[in-house]
């Protein structure tokens, strides 16, 4: 089962909602759990039973009140069999052909982070709350790794409300819109540009085929994430931003954090706990190209986005030794520096040889006299160019502010705006959806 | 207050497809076959509850369309057609097709005809939007005959089609030829087999359908196309008899018409042309001519076959990729005069026909 599937989204969804509203307060976590479990059964079986596994031996230590900041080793052994499972069930196995496990290194990741978090002296909770913020399945889609603690928070103290579920559903439609009708005509401009002759590469469309990548990666990532938010909020569950517009980032290193920012937050408290992020040290740095493999690797754990997170490494790299006074010296044109640096990396997506990859990479600069326009990328811009324009617009951060400020200002009319704008999106986003299933 | 109704109006719209899903699975007695069971029978639910409403279907194309995105999921909706733009999934299938050919005709010293036929989107190029981004059809044809020169006698489909763009040669609503794009082939293919091509008045037309929708209609839910007419063409000049065997899986049905209609009642329009392409399918005509015919071929071949088999007493068809092993070994080369491998572009391009031909003894 996927989270955008018709069946989740219009029956078993709001079911497990229904039924969890209905427990009262105290047995929210237990709910909350059962749902979790019930929807990782329908999802990946494997990932449940693997996470079943290593989450026993946490729950009946934290059972015997055994897993305290004062018992180091026996913490750092539970971290261990995590960190194992991410290592070998999440990274290495998927490099051998054998089938990667839907949100196994996310969940794990958040096992970690809560077990870290007590090391170093946090409360430890109780096994069902610890299991069931572990385990609640609305972070798979590449959402908050390593935010269990803030998932423990919501358990610990919830406070459902109606228009924090309102909030959650049209979070949950936009994920699902931005999902499956832009990022799909996306990636299906994306197919056609891939299957062109070497011959028919002009310069622009070498330029077109990576704005096409990276505003078909953007909005997947976005979409996930706002469902994974959205998720959270019908549960009663505040979930941080996954991805905050890296599109207009104001510098590279600014760039890949927003690609993920809990999952950078994450590796900084983990490595670098009481630094801050703004830091300009090389452990910061570090900690950006991790996060970027780690981003890589978590998109697609065979290794087909480790080029493309490779290079966003190289860049940092040189980022921190050429670029970082560029962006700081004229920040609009920062932007767009950062914009266009960022931009042939996504050529490594492309799914050629290497050869032909090089030859694309040479035709976005003008090596080998290609031309500047063919007929092809004419006809490609023509008939795509209102699908590039709202991939653009969207991907900036324009609409957001002007909700927020909308929302600061005239509460009542964003409210009625937005929901209808949102029913809207949800008539547009089934209908794409049931044009794909059919 | 009014935050709330619009959470209640957001959320409630969202569980009333869900109350009305759950009632009408509930009426209907339909329930998942366990947890296993679950996300497909929940899919096919909503599904179905959705599709009770036939505008919602249609909002995803229009909208695209409406934004300028005339190909969409492969198809190409123009004023008159849908006409799918073909892509090969592996870049080298064409190659490896070639070369098995070539190991297949060279180890058994076979001599053979070779027809590729094009498919609508390089036919009808008029129809296409200018520049559109289209796999060239003409130069696959060109390089795999001048490959193969020399083994196959090869028939040009692609001018034989080109030059009759304007007529109704292939479906609007489906990629495959009418039966008046089978007969340009027939009459292609009759001029390279040494046949003297019937003319068109001696083949009565029948219209078995008038408002057909084929598969790209479905896969498209574009709204705005004329259906298609389904024609037979029945030979009228002398009288023939036909026996019809279509088998598979072990199993022969037989029909003694070259159309038998009363399939056209039981599924599509278009399974009455020669009962449809199976697995293999074997024609017995009685008439003045005993030649005989292996063919190695797809669907395209519900179009030009009721023309060939006038000249012909037996033609098989095999569908290399639906044909199993088996079918596949127990075919014998020299029970037949001639051997014939006829295949669209799309088919050529996208199976690996070479692997499946080696399994021929």
């Amino acid at each position: 089962m996927q989270l955008t599937d018709l069946g989740f989204l219009f029956l078993l969804l709001p079911v497990a909602a229904a039924a969890y509203y209905c427990v009262p307060n105290r047995r929210k976590p237990l709910a909350l759990l059962t749902v979790s479990v019930f929807f990782l059964l329908l999802i990946d079986r494997r990932t449940l039973l693997l996470l079943l596994l290593t989450l026993l031996p946490d729950c009946a230590l934290l059972h015997r009140d055994a897993l305290r900041a004062e018992r180091p080793r026996l913490l750092d052994l539970c971290i261990a069999q995590h960190a194992a499972v991410i290592l070998i069930f999440g990274l290495l196995l998927p490099q051998f052909g054998l089938p990667s496990m839907t949100g196994l290194s996310v969940l794990s990741l958040s096992a970690v982070g809560m077990l870290v978090d007590i090391r170093r002296g946090g409360a430890a909770p109780s096994p069902a709350d610890y299991a069931a913020a572990v385990l609640f399945f609305g972070r798979i889609p590449l959402g908050p790794a390593g935010y269990g603690e803030r998932v423990l928070r919501s358990l610990q103290a919830p406070r459902p409300s109606l228009s924090g579920i309102g909030r959650g559903v049209m979070l949950l439609i936009s994920g699902v819109a931005k999902q499956v009708a832009i990022s799909g005509e996306f990636i299906a401009l994306f197919r056609t540009l891939s299957h062109l002759d070497p011959n028919q590469i002009a310069l622009a469309t070498s330029w077109l085929y990576a704005l096409c990548c990276v505003l078909g990666l953007y909005f997947v990532l976005s979409g996930f994430s706002d469902i994974a938010q959205g998720l959270g909020l019908i549960f009663s569950i505040d979930l941080p931003r996954t991805v905050y517009y890296p599109l207009q980032a104001l510098g590279l290193r600014e760039y890949v954090y927003r690609l993920n920012m809990p999952l950078e937050d994450f590796l900084r408290r983990m490595f670098l706990p009481g630094a801050r992020r703004e830091q300009s040290c090389a452990g910061a740095s570090l900690v950006s190209m991790v996060s970027t493999l780690l981003l890589g690797l978590l998109i697609d754990p065979t290794g087909g986005f480790l080029p493309w997170s490779l290079a966003l490494c190289a860049l940092l790299l040189l980022d921190g030794l050429v670029f970082c006074r560029i962006p700081v010296l004229l920040p609009p044109l920062g932007r767009v520096i950062t914009f266009l640096l960022t931009l042939p990396a996504y050529l490594l997506l492309l799914p050629v040889g290497l050869g032909q990859r090089l030859e694309m990479f040479g035709a976005m600069f003008g090596i080998g006299g290609p031309e500047l326009f063919n007929s092809t990328t004419l006809y490609l811009l023509r008939s795509n160019i209102v699908l590039l324009l709202i991939g653009l617009l969207f991907s900036s951060s324009l609409f957001d502010r002007l909700g927020r400020l909308t929302e600061r200002r005239f509460p009542r009319l964003w409210w009625l705006a937005s929901s209808a704008g949102h029913l809207a999106l949800l008539v547009v986003a089934t209908s794409f959806l049931l044009w794909n299933v059919r | 207050m009014l935050k709330h109704a619009a959470s209640l109006f957001l959320a409630g719209a969202i569980l009333l497809v869900c109350a009305l899903t759950a009632a009408s699975a509930f009426v209907r007695g339909s329930l998942p076959d366990g947890i296993s069971g679950l996300t497909a029978w929940s899919n096919q639910a909503v599904k179905e509850q959705l599709q009770k409403i036939p505008v919602l279907e249609q909002i995803a194309p229009a909208l695209l369309l409406g934004v300028g995105a005339k190909e969409q999921d492969g198809i190409f909706i123009t004023e008159n057609y849908l006409l799918e733009n073909i892509l090969p999934a592996d870049r080298l299938t064409a190659s490896e097709n070639v070369a098995g050919i070539d190991q297949f005709l060279t180890s058994r010293n076979l001599p053979a005809v070779l027809m590729l036929i094009p498919t609508a989107c390089a036919i009808k190029q008029q129809e296409l939007p200018a520049n559109a981004v289209l796999y060239n059809q003409k130069a696959l044809i060109s390089d795999t005959y001048s490959d193969l020169a020399g083994l196959v006698t090869t028939v040009d489909a692609y001018s034989a089609l080109f030059a009759a763009k304007d007529q109704y040669t292939y479906y609007r609503t489906e990629s495959n030829l009418t039966g008046l794009g089978g007969y340009y082939l027939y009459s292609a293919l009759a001029s390279r087999l040494g046949l003297s091509a019937r003319p068109l008045d001696q083949f009565e037309i029948e219209h078995l359908e008038q408002d057909y929708y084929g598969d790209l209609y479905l896969r498209s839910n574009y709204r705005g196309i004329r259906p298609d007419l389904v024609t037979f063409y029945r030979f009228s000049r002398y009288d023939r008899q036909y026996l019809l065997s279509h088998t598979a899986n072990g199993e022969t049905k037989n029909y003694y018409s070259l159309f038998p209609t009363h399939l056209a009642l039981l599924g599509s329009p278009v399974s009455a042309l020669l009962g449809g392409v199976g697995q293999r399918l074997d024609i017995s005509v009685v008439s003045p001519f005993e030649e005989s015919m292996l063919i190695f071929g797809d669907e395209t071949a519900t179009a030009y076959l009721p023309f060939l088999a006038v000249h012909y007493g037996q033609i098989t068809l095999v569908d290399p990729m639906q044909a199993d092993d088996e079918q596949l070994a127990a075919i014998q080369l020299d029970d037949y005069n001639r051997v014939m491998l006829a295949f669209s572009v799309d088919y050529f391009i996208n199976n690996p026909i070479g692997e499946r031909l080696a399994l021929v003894p």
